[in-house]
């Protein structure tokens, strides 16, 4: 009886705690609703009719927007370069940008001037950084290409924006780039970390590859997971890096999804049902992704 | 405890309310722009008899800059009437104004681009004749170019909505005077003799491209192919209004004459990482001796213009795309550009028709035109001819108007569109496709509804 009525008090303060959250939260969930949820409604409900921005004319479609986008060749390309572009800041990410960040947790004289240098380029926009690699990467009067000139590597200069085998991956190299973001993740996650674990490794003989590989890459899964997870979503996001580097050419070679959606809207009186129909079906995908990712982190990581 | 919570909930319920005031409406709007109030703004006209008659206007183009002149020549003529110019990007133009019009936000005069826009606002757009005619005079027509004003009847549905302002036409191509003069080389007329042409400029300067245009964006790629097109008829209108198929002959015979010119060498790969400021900038730094982009781009035939840009090129002259095949004729595809209209619900209507007559037919023209935008719909305009310094310019300028009232076939874009055929057209210079798949691809494109196709 006694056990029963602490649980009942117990029980109380918790949904005293809560609504207190809860309050504290509104305003953000107020926000979250009115312009996330609404975004969602909007795009799920006109998604299944035609309608042209300017006219109050709206007529259903049934699901034959979505057949329509579903149908589309360069939907499916879209989503596989979305992937390979996402693949490629991931892989970057977790690989230059962990070790960058092991090198920098050293202390050595300059480490603060390689901090900003690697971080700064993350705080640039976007934009900036494409239309400096677009102009890099030219083919004729490209940096990249008149260095290899230079140094009489003429074989080296290559069509990097134009050969539809290579503009994809040029693309992706501009992750190089933006490893700002995974660094900042690993050095917080970093000094989270024991110096006892690192001193016991030491002693027990281990060198810097042997601590990096099996000690640290271990310990910051959370790291690795944040970082995957919004480089993939971040990916759904991208427009401005493609727009302005290729323009998804050559011939549609590097269309992702976010010049994709761009090139269907920007016809004057272009049918906002299909571009909500395709924004669904790209939200869909990111929120599958998401969860598969999500799960498979929490039973990696037990 | 106790008062640290109530205290924590008094904060949160303050964060909520905050909130929701920022999220609702200040009530202090400007009443003539706020939802979907019916009523017409009451601003008159001779408010008082003192006050000046305001007429907003709204526009992408002419740009602010050069409109400046013409509304200060406009009120100047016209003491009662002000102009208030709101101009606009194209592209958030083209987003904003259906939506500031189905809300009837107070708007007078618009600028209206051809075609899809017309479709777009055509309900909120007062019939011109009436108002002209009572302001005008009823032989207001004989001053516009009669296919002009058919063109806007066309595009309205058979109304008469818009007034053109003028025509433009892609591509058309403009070369380096000056170079083709020290190298003894004459302008092409001919595919084969193009391809001469370009022999001769690599041996001159293998540094200098014979021909560039902006290769990285599928929408230019697009116009050089439907220029090809345009050689040899008005297969294009046919395809535009009538339903005729991109899965076609002609269209093939397109795309792979187009890629003749990549063959032929005229056109390197080296161009098809160039965007629009990239290609231009090669033809104004002497990089490459001929350039293609539409006619918009002809004030770099004005000596003034190019030294106000910092364009050290001596001289330079106007070309149509040399002829593929033999016996077709060296064109271009023209069509409206840019056209203006009366808003249906606007009080001030009187003073809007005398705005119009001023900028599509009075002397308005004369101040936004010797910008090079296009070709003035205003009957008998003359070029002020102290902008056109040399007989190449002066020819070139001629060549440009003969090329623009002559064309083929219409430059009706669909935008959406055109990108998706320029990629098609990349695929096919590049060799990544054949022009027999691309074109079956593009009919499904085409075909899809996306387009209302």
């Amino acid at each position: 009886m006694a056990m029963r009525r602490v649980g009942r008090v117990k029980g109380i303060t918790e949904r005293k705690h809560n609504l207190v959250g809860y309050m504290f939260l509104s305003p953000l969930i107020l926000v979250f609703s009115v312009f996330l949820l609404y975004s969602f409604y909007f795009l799920i409900r006109y998604s299944t009719t035609h309608m042209v921005i300017a006219s109050p004319d709206v007529t259903p479609a049934g699901f034959s927007n979505y057949a329509l986008v579903l149908s589309d060749r360069k939907f499916w390309t879209a989503l596989l370069n979305t992937f390979l572009v996402s693949g490629a800041d991931i892989f970057v990410g977790l690989t230059l940008g962990f070790l960058v960040s092991v090198l920098l947790s050293f202390k050595f004289r300059g480490r603060k001037f390689f901090h900003s240098l690697f971080f700064i380029p993350s705080m640039l926009p976007i934009a900036f950084i494409a239309a400096v690699f677009s102009s890099m990467l030219e083919y004729r009067e490209g940096t990249l290409n008149n260095v290899f000139r230079f140094f009489r590597l003429d074989f080296l200069a290559q069509r990097w924006l134009s050969e539809p085998g290579l503009a994809l991956f040029s693309v992706m190299s501009v992750a190089i780039y933006l490893i700002g973001i995974p660094i900042m993740y690993y050095i917080a996650d970093l000094t989270t970390i024991n110096s006892s674990v690192f001193e016991a490794a030491i002693i027990d003989g281990a060198g810097f590859w042997r601590l990096a590989r099996f000690i640290l890459y271990p310990l910051l899964k959370n790291a690795h997971k944040t970082i995957a997870l919004s480089m993939l979503l971040g990916g759904f996001r991208q427009m401005e890096r493609v727009y302005l580097m290729t323009d998804g050419g050559p011939g549609g070679a590097t269309e992702i999804f976010g010049t994709y959606i761009y090139r269907m809207i920007r016809s004057p009186g272009s049918d906002y049902g299909i571009v909500s129909a395709a924004a669904v079906l790209i939200l869909i995908i990111a929120f599958i992704l998401a969860a598969v990712q999500m799960r498979f982190f929490r039973k990696k990581g037990g | 405890m106790k008062k640290t919570r109530m205290l924590a909930m008094a904060l949160a319920v303050a964060l909520c309310l905050a909130a929701l005031v920022g999220c609702g409406d200040s009530g202090s709007g400007d009443p003539t722009t706020t939802g979907n109030d019916a009523t017409p703004p009451q601003t008159t006209e001779n408010n008082e008899g003192t006050d000046p008659v305001v007429i907003k206007y709204w526009t992408w183009f002419p740009n602010e800059d050069q409109l400046k002149p013409v509304i200060a020549a406009f009120e100047t003529a016209n003491p009662g009437i002000k102009i208030e110019l709101t101009a606009m990007e194209s592209k958030a133009y083209q987003e904003k104004l259906p939506i500031s019009l189905s809300t009837k936000e107070d708007i007078d005069v618009v600028g209206v681009q051809p075609s899809a826009m017309v479709e777009q606002v055509k309900t909120f757009l007062a019939e011109l004749d009436p108002i002209m005619s009572s302001v005008v005079g009823s032989d207001w027509k004989s001053r516009v170019h009669a296919a002009d004003l058919a063109a806007c009847e066309d595009l309205a549905g058979g109304e008469l909505k818009v007034m053109p302002l003028f025509r433009s036409g892609a591509m058309i191509g403009y070369y380096n005077a000056k170079m083709l003069s020290d190298w003894g080389l004459t302008v092409p007329n001919t595919i084969e003799e193009y391809r001469d042409f370009a022999e001769k400029v690599r041996e001159k300067d293998p540094s200098v491209l014979p021909a560039v245009y902006a290769g990285k964006e599928a929408w230019v790629n697009d116009e050089m192919m439907l220029n090809v097109l345009g050689q040899s008829g008005d297969y294009y209108n046919k395809f535009r209004y009538e339903n005729a198929s991109v899965d076609s002959q002609e269209f093939i015979d397109a795309m792979n004459g187009f890629k003749k010119f990549f063959d032929y060498d005229i056109f390197s790969m080296d161009i098809m990482d160039l965007d629009y400021g990239r290609a231009h900038e090669m033809f104004c730094t002497g990089k490459a001796a001929t350039y293609y982009q539409g006619t918009w781009e002809a004030g770099i035939l004005s000596e003034q213009i190019r030294a106000d840009n910092g364009v050290a090129l001596e001289d330079v002259g106007i070309m149509a795309l040399p002829v593929v095949k033999a016996g077709d004729k060296a064109t271009l595809r023209s069509y409206l550009d840019c056209t203006v209209a009366i808003v249906e619900y606007s009080t001030k209507q009187e003073a809007a028709a005398r705005w119009i007559e001023f900028l599509a037919m009075g002397d308005g023209v004369d101040h936004w035109a010797k910008f090079f935008c296009g070709t003035p719909s205003k009957v008998g305009f003359v070029m002020d001819a102290s902008l056109l310094g040399t007989k190449t310019e002066q020819d070139g300028f001629a060549l440009l108007n003969t090329l623009v009232a002559e064309a083929t076939a219409d430059r009706n874009n669909v935008s959406g569109y055109s990108d998706i055929e320029g990629a098609s057209v990349q695929k096919v210079v590049t060799g990544a496709a054949t022009a027999e798949d691309e074109v079956k691809e593009l009919q499904k494109e085409w075909g899809s509804g996306k387009y209302g196709g």
